[in-house]
């Protein structure tokens, strides 16, 4: 039976959100600072424009290429090459003034839900689809491989900023080995030094290899010091200057 | 020499159709308001206030 499985990306990256935030109802963590509403129209803006934005700039998407190569690399050796050079991008983001200031959008949320997954400036989803056609142009995987990465990158993006408790037995096992929403909250920290880590996307252990692994808790408050929470929830035009606000900060 | 390397682990286990834009089209949009719009109701009525 032949399956066009990328028709199921976009359902897929809805429904896999709504199936988190159904989790985070049942289980949640923290309680939200800010009117839920508000940030998830303003995300769900973020999300349209991102889209917008990224298929204006780079109309070849990564699996239009794999397909056009033809390549045959298999989904482990892809999957692991891509994960590991978008911890490197990760880190790149916190350590280079020119990054940060795109992915200070995301970690501006002072709270921090699945919808969190969706706030991203579009120049930061260029930069990673840039990323990823020059990994599937380099290692030329099949369709197959860069269709199961996109699933996966959707699911554990929705995951690691999930709003949920996980049992502490389970999270703790999850940990050895994958990203986890435990592993992830400390870098939204308001607190510099707990954004200085865990910089993983589906896997934990380059944080692990290079010494970026941290488990200590940090201040419990999310977002960016010196940005006031009522601003990140403020029409797009407002929050758009962001950036360039951090950019004088640098 | 990485990608006949990497190629030792090949699967083609999946066919594919012809390739489109994994970015989201005008219906995933819908989808996505609609979605977050119910879960906002359901939030609202159902949730549970920690």
């Amino acid at each position: 039976m032949i399956v066009d499985w990328q028709q199921y990306l976009g359902p897929f990256t809805v429904v896999a959100l709504i199936a988190v935030g159904v989790w985070e109802m049942r289980q949640p963590l923290s309680v939200f600072r800010l009117s839920v509403a508000r940030r998830w129209a303003l995300h769900f803006g973020l999300w349209v424009g991102m889209g917008l934005i990224v298929n204006f700039a780079l109309r070849l998407s990564a699996i239009g290429l794999a397909d056009s190569l033809g390549g045959q690399t298999g989904f482990l050796p892809f999957f692991l090459v891509q994960d590991f050079c978008l911890w490197c991008s990760h880190w790149g983001m916190h350590r280079f003034g020119v990054l940060w200031i795109w992915h200070s959008i995301h970690h501006s949320d002072p709270d921090m839900d699945a919808s969190t997954g969706l706030r991203f400036h579009p120049v930061e989803g260029v930069w990673d689809q840039s990323v990823m056609l020059g990994l599937v142009w380099l290692l030329q995987p099949s369709v197959g491989a860069v269709v199961g990465l996109q699933f996966l990158g959707i699911a554990s993006n929705y995951f690691v900023h999930a709003n949920v408790a996980l049992p502490v037995r389970v999270e703790a096992l999850l940990q050895w080995v994958l990203m986890t929403p435990g592993l992830h909250r400390p870098h939204h920290s308001i607190e510099m030094a707990g954004q200085k880590g865990n910089y993983g996307i589906v896997l934990s252990v380059w944080d692990r290899m290079f010494g970026t692994l941290h488990r200590r808790t940090f201040d419990a408050a999310l977002g960016i010091a010196g940005v006031p929470a009522a601003e990140t929830i403020q029409p797009l035009y407002v929050l758009g200057k962001l950036p360039w606000r951090e950019w004088k900060r640098l | 020499m990485l990608r006949i390397a990497l190629g030792l682990f090949a699967t083609t286990s999946f066919v594919f159709g012809s390739a489109v834009s994994a970015v989201p089209e005008p219906s995933t949009y819908l989808m996505m308001g609609a979605g977050l719009g119910a879960l906002l109701y359901a939030r609202n009525r159902f949730g549970k206030k920690k």
